[in-house]
C-alpha cells in the first residue's frame, strides 16, 4: 500500500482557503474507513498473535505393520496381515489411499499440504533350502507405483511420482529375448504366447523399487470454501502384471501382484493469505469549511482535528485495510526451528536389527554387533556425541518446549541410503528379501532413552539389478535412494508432561528368515524441525 | 554508511550533513520510513512563448504594462522576469511582485494562517485579482516574460494581458534592420 501524502503543509503564509483546509486533514478522515495501512503503525512485532492466525493444520496419520516379525522369534516375509495397511488395486484409475482424507472450510488460502507413506511390493519369496531370497515380480518390472495430492478432485500434476506419461518406457538396447517361456507357461506346458519376443522393459513413468517411502508435497492456493484434500495412488502397466505367472512343482501360479502402503500420514497446513472481513465498517466524522466558516476552537478542533486525533489513538478493528499487517509488525510465524546438514566422510553402515514395530524403545547401544535395537544414523566416528548425529541437538541444543504452548511440530528429514546387503553368506550381495528401516525417534527431557515414533518407520530392500531380468539383486550396484521421514507432533489440543531433547533418525536392518545377517550402509542426510503456533 | 557513495566533497561522514539542502535529494529505502525528511527546494517556473505584434514578428513594438491575474494563494512576494527579441538573456527582472490581491476588506489578507486570530478568523475562498507590472521593453520585435517562485511560496496564475504601442519611424516597418546594421 501506498503512503498518503498531505498536499501540503500549512504555512503561516498560506491563505485559509476552504478548500485547501479540507484538503488538509479529509484524506486521514477516508483513510480511517477502513484503508489504514502499514505505514500507520510502529513496526515493533509486539502485536498479539490471535489463535490461528498463521496457519491451521490438518493432519491425518495411519499406522500399520507389515509384521516381519522379531529377532527373537524369527523373521517372516512383509505381509498385509495388518487390517490397517492398504493394497492398491491394480488398474490404472487413480485411487485414495485408505484414510489419507480431510475435508475443511478456509478463507482465501495457500494450502501447503505433504503426503507420506512406505510401500512394499508384496512379492518376496523365501527358498529356506537354497537360503535366497527373491522378488517374484521384480523381473517382470518394476514396482510401477504413482502417488499424488489431489485436491477437490484434482490431480496436482506436479505432484506425481514418476513421469506423467502413463506410457513412457525405457530407452533399451534392440535385441531379441527367448521365446515367450517367462510370460506365461500353459498346464499343458506349452508356451502361453508362442514366438519370440522383446525385452520387458519396466516403464519409466513410476515409482520402481519394490520396497520404499515416499513423501510429496505442493502448495496450492485456493477459494474460500469447504475443500477435500486427498493422497491417492495407483499402478501403471496392465500388460505386466496380469501376465505375472509362477511356476511351481504342481504347475504354475497366477500369483497375486500388490502393492500394499502401510505407515502414512497427510498433513494440510491452511495458509490464510487474505483474513476473512465481518466489517460493519467504521468512519470518523468531521466538520468540513466552507467559504467564510468562522475559523475556532470548535471548528477547527473539536469538529476536526480533535476527532481525527482521538480516533487514530483508539483505532477500532474495522479502520484497519485486509490483511494490512505484514511480517514486520507481527511476530514471528514460527516459534521454533533447527536445521541439521549431516555429511559424514565416508560411508556408514551398521548391522543392528529391527526390533520389530511396536519395540519403540528398544535403541542399539553399539554401532554394530548385530545388536538388537534402533540405531541413530551416525557418522561412524561416534554414535553419542550430538555433532556426529542426524539428531536436531546437533545445532540445537536447547530442548524444544512441548508444555507451555500450544503448537504443532513438523519433522522432516531426508537420508541417502546406500544399500543393503547380506553379510554372512554367499552370493553376499544378490539377495533382494533383506530390508532396511529408517524411522523418526525423540527423546523427552528427564527419560533415559528415546521413542522410536511407530507412525514414521518405513523400509527399503536392495533391488538394483543390472537389467530388470533377474529376479535377484544384481551384485553389490547401490541403490542410491533419498529416503525421506516425516512426522507431525500435534499440540494443539494437549501438551506433553515434559519438553523435547531432540529428535533423530535412526536405522536398522530386518534381516532374514534363516537367519542371514545383512548390513545397511548410508551416508549424507538432512532434518529440520519447525515448531509452528497453533 | 560505508555503502554511501557521495561524491568526495560531501560530508558525509558528519551527521550534519544530512540535515542540508543536498541531502535532502537523496532517498534512503530501508525497511522503515523517516519522520524527518525535508522537501528540497524547488522553484516553481512559468515562463511564456514568445510574443509578437503580427504573425511574421515584423512589427516592432514598446511593451508599456503586464497585468497578471491571479488567485490568492500565499502572502508573499515572487518573481517576474522579461525577455526581448528571441534572447533569454533577462532585460528587466523585478522580485516584488505580490502573490495576493489587496486586502480590499475582504480579509483574506488579514486572515493568512500565521496571524489569524481564533474565533475572529474566517475561512476565504480565493478571488481573482490583477497586479500591474511595469515592463518598459522598446522596439521589441518579440518578447517574453516568466514568473518564477521559490518553494514553499505558492501563485496561483490565472490569466495575463498586456498594453503595447507600435514603435515606428514613420511607417510600421521603419525600425526593421538595415542591410548593413550590426
Amino acid at each position: 500500500m501506498s503512503y498518503i501524502f498531505p498536499k501540503r503543509r500549512l504555512r503561516g503564509r498560506d491563505i485559509l482557503d476552504p478548500v485547501e483546509l479540507n484538503q488538509d486533514v479529509v484524506p486521514a478522515a477516508e483513510n480511517y474507513s477502513g484503508r489504514l495501512n502499514p505505514h500507520n503503525f510502529d513496526a515493533d512485532g509486539s502485536y498479539t498473535r490471535g489463535t490461528e492466525a498463521y496457519i491451521i493444520p490438518h493432519y491425518v496419520e495411519q499406522e500399520a505393520n507389515p509384521r516381519f516379525g522379531t529377532p527373537d522369534t524369527s523373521w517372516i516375509m512383509p505381509n498385509s496381515a495388518d487390517t490397517r495397511s492398504f493394497t492398491l488395486a491394480t488398474d490404472i484409475e487413480w485411487q485414495l489411499v485408505d484414510s489419507m482424507t480431510r475435508t475443511f472450510t478456509t478463507n482465501q488460502s495457500v494450502l501447503w499440504i505433504t503426503g507420506w507413506l512406505t510401500y512394499i511390493w508384496l512379492e518376496y519369496s523365501y527358498n529356506s533350502s537354497t537360503s535366497v531370497g527373491t522378488h517374484v515380480g521384480y523381473e517382470k518390472g518394476s514396482a510401477r507405483v504413482q502417488f499424488a495430492i489431489r485436491v477437490d478432485g484434482r490431480i496436482i500434476e506436479h505432484t506425481i511420482t514418476g513421469k506423467n506419461d502413463n506410457f513412457l518406457q525405457s530407452y533399451m538396447p534392440i535385441q531379441w529375448d527367448d521365446e515367450k517361456v517367462t510370460a506365461a507357461v500353459l498346464e499343458d506346458g506349452e508356451n502361453a504366447f508362442p514366438g519370440p519376443s522383446t525385452i520387458r522393459v519396466p516403464p519409466a513413468a513410476a515409482l520402481g523399487p519394490p520396497a520404499m517411502p515416499v513423501r510429496l508435497g505442493c502448495a496450492v492456493p485456493v477459494q474460500p470454501g469447504s475443500h477435500t484434500v486427498e493422497l491417492v495412488c495407483r499402478r501403471l502397466g496392465s500388460e505386466n502384471y496380469r501376465a505375472l505367472n509362477w511356476p511351481t512343482s504342481s504347475g504354475f501360479t497366477v500369483l497375486d501382484d500388490y502393492v500394499t502402503v502401510f505407515n502414512r500420514k497427510l498433513l494440510v497446513l491452511d495458509i490464510p493469505t487474505n483474513p476473512a472481513v465481518a466489517s460493519s465498517g467504521t468512519a470518523v466524522d468531521i466538520r468540513t469549511f466552507d467559504a467564510e466558516d468562522a475559523i475556532n476552537a470548535t471548528s477547527l478542533g473539536t469538529n476536526c482535528v480533535d476527532k481525527l486525533r482521538d480516533a487514530h489513538n483508539a483505532i477500532d478493528t474495522d479502520a484497519m485495510g485486509r490483511g494490512v499487517l505484514n511480517n514486520n509488525h507481527l511476530p514471528s510465524a514460527i516459534y521454533d526451528y533447527c536445521q541439521v546438514e549431516f555429511a559424514p566422510g565416508s560411508i556408514v553402515s551398521t548391522n543392528n536389527q529391527y526390533p520389530g514395530f511396536n519395540e519403540g524403545t528398544t535403541i542399539a547401544s553399539a554401532t554394530s554387533g548385530p545388536d538388537i535395537g534402533w540405531t541413530i544414523v551416525h557418522d561412524g566416528v561416534s554414535m553419542t556425541a550430538a555433532a556426529n548425529l542426524l539428531r536436531s541437538d546437533a545445532t540445537h541444543a536447547a530442548a524444544f518446549d512441548a508444555t507451555t504452548k500450544k503448537s504443532f511440530f513438523v519433522v522432516q528429514a531426508n537420508v541417502r541410503f546406500i544399500n543393503l546387503e547380506r553379510t554372512s553368506s554367499s552370493p553376499q550381495h544378490d539377495d533382494p528379501s533383506s530390508f532396511g528401516t529408517f524411522a523418526l525417534g525423540y527423546q523427552l527431557s528427564g527419560s533415559a532413552a528415546p521413542v522410536i515414533i511407530e507412525s514414521t518407520i518405513c523400509f527399503v530392500s536392495h533391488h538394483q539389478t543390472l537389467s530388470g531380468l533377474t529376479n535377484v539383486a544384481g551384485g553389490d550396484i547401490p541403490e542410491n535412494i533419498d529416503v525421506p521421514l516425516f512426522w507431525c507432533l500435534d499440540l494443539t489440543e494437549t501438551l506433553l508432561s515434559a519438553n523435547i531433547d531432540y529428535f533423530g533418525v535412526y536405522t536398522a536392518v530386518a534381516g532374514h528368515p534363516s537367519g542371514h545377517e545383512a548390513e545397511i550402509h548410508w551416508k549424507h542426510g538432512h532434518l529440520m524441525v519447525l515448531k509452528l503456533p497453533a | 554508511m560505508s555503502d554511501f557513495n557521495a561524491p568526495s566533497n560531501y560530508l558525509y561522514e558528519n551527521i550534519d550533513y544530512f540535515t542540508t539542502a543536498e541531502a535532502h535529494n537523496f532517498v534512503f529505502v530501508m525497511d522503515h520510513e523517516t519522520r524527518n525528511f525535508v522537501p528540497p527546494t524547488r522553484d516553481y517556473v512559468y515562463r511564456s512563448g514568445w510574443i509578437s505584434a503580427d504573425s511574421n514578428s515584423m512589427t516592432p513594438v514598446n511593451i508599456r504594462t503586464l497585468y497578471l491575474g491571479m488567485l490568492d494563494a500565499w502572502d508573499g512576494t515572487f518573481e517576474v522576469t522579461f525577455y526581448r527579441n528571441g534572447s533569454w538573456k533577462p532585460i528587466v527582472t523585478m522580485s516584488d511582485v505580490l502573490a495576493v490581491g489587496p486586502d480590499d476588506g475582504s480579509n483574506i489578507i488579514e486572515d493568512i494562517a500565521g496571524s489569524a486570530e481564533l474565533a475572529e478568523a474566517s475561512a476565504h475562498d480565493p478571488r481573482l485579482f490583477w497586479r500591474q507590472l511595469p515592463v518598459g521593453l522598446e522596439n521589441a520585435f518579440t518578447w517574453a516574460f516568466q514568473v518564477k517562485s521559490t518553494y514553499p511560496k505558492r501563485i496561483h496564475l490565472a490569466s495575463f494581458a498586456f498594453d503595447i504601442t507600435v514603435a515606428t519611424l514613420g511607417q510600421v516597418r521603419g525600425r526593421i534592420p538595415q542591410r548593413g546594421d550590426v
